[in-house]
């Protein structure tokens, strides 16, 4: 059975400069986007570049828009994403870390509710700091499967890997997480 | 699905079985339903950061973020508008609009045969002097025309 994209009906018309669908297109898909670069990037000014492109792009392609390959969504993930690391691999002293808690002690103690401990907003910054110490393709994985709800099948296929590999950074992402929650304090070790 | 495999799945998609992929969810319900310390302990430690993760919310956009992607948008030019129209209507409209001229010009067709068969019926008796109705009209005429 063939998959209708909800979004290609839009492309023809945002190519003749059509408002309606042009305001559509962006209300659906700006706080996605802006989401998906500030995880990635946790730099707000970033995100909105990376998001103030992608929208370009999207204007280019929409003539050339062909339905029936990549679901339009999967393709703006894609652009988005590449944006991002260019971003990343602009800032000075990059490096993608490729370490691992894997064999880290347990961490978690499943007594303490972490939204007992700490206010949202510390709690958000911690987080944000923990997704921006995770090596960038498990952050990638978490992001595009927790965040973004793509299926394991449409991530794997981003990022260009199998299912089996995208479950592998999965996990370790997550450990990780763990691991550096811990180490902020929003779990207690 | 044995328990291996439930931690393997639940250390990678977390707790939430409904975001499993489709294929493992009913499984995977079932495991739950076991019991065991094991699935209970992997899925508290899922489900605790899933709540940690789930909590971290991003600022919406700027009004003038939006406002500003918008204003990069392909405008739709005056004769883009104009192709844009007469391509609506050529595909739109030319079939309702021919369909519209055809009907009314087989109709005028139809009725002007209709109006010359009965016009040249009513000729020809003219010719004749004597129509169904007016031959009655005619022997009533007669028949005054007798009385006199």
């Amino acid at each position: 059975m063939i998959e209708l994209d909800p979004d290609a009906e839009l492309l023809p018309r945002i190519a003749r400069g059509d408002q309606s669908a042009i305001r559509e297109m962006v209300a659906k898909k700006l706080s996605r986007l802006l989401a998906l670069g500030v995880r990635m990037l946790n730099d707000r000014a970033e995100a909105e570049d990376v998001v103030q492109e992608t929208f370009l792009r999207v204007w280019k392609q929409a003539e050339h828009w062909q339905s029936g390959g990549a679901k339009f969504d999967t393709w703006l993930h894609k652009v988005a994403l590449n944006l991002c690391y260019d971003k990343l691999r602009s800032r000075k002293g990059y490096t993608d870390k490729d370490y691992s808690y894997e064999n880290a002690p347990e961490l978690i103690d499943p007594a303490l509710i972490p939204e007992q401990r700490l206010d949202k907003s510390q709690q958000g910054d911690l987080i944000s700091s923990a997704l921006a110490a995770l090596p960038n393709r498990q952050r990638e994985a978490l992001v595009l499967q927790y965040y973004q709800e793509l299926s394991n099948i449409e991530a794997a296929d981003l990022m260009g890997v199998s299912v089996d590999a995208l479950e592998s950074l999965l996990s370790r992402a997550r450990r990780n997480m763990r691991a550096l929650l811990a180490e902020q304090g929003v779990h207690k070790a | 699905m044995n328990i291996d495999q439930f931690i393997k799945l639940i250390d990678a998609y977390g707790a939430a079985i409904e975001h499993w992929p489709e294929v493992h969810q009913k499984q995977a319900y079932e495991i739950i339903k076991l019991n065991l310390t094991e699935v209970n302990k992997a899925f508290e430690q899922a489900r605790l950061l899933d709540g940690v993760l789930s909590s971290h919310a991003i600022a919406p956009a700027e009004r003038t973020l939006f406002d500003s992607i918008i204003a990069s948008a392909p405008k739709a030019d005056a004769s883009s508008i104009k192709q844009s129209f007469w391509q609506q209507w050529d595909i739109k409209n030319w079939l309702g609009i021919s369909g519209f001229i055809g009907t009314g010009l087989a109709g005028a067709i139809a009725g002007a045969f209709f109006v010359s068969i009965w016009t040249s019926g009513m000729l020809s008796e003219s010719i004749n002097g004597v129509s169904e109705a007016s031959g009655t009209m005619a022997q009533f005429v007669d028949v005054g025309q007798e009385w006199s």
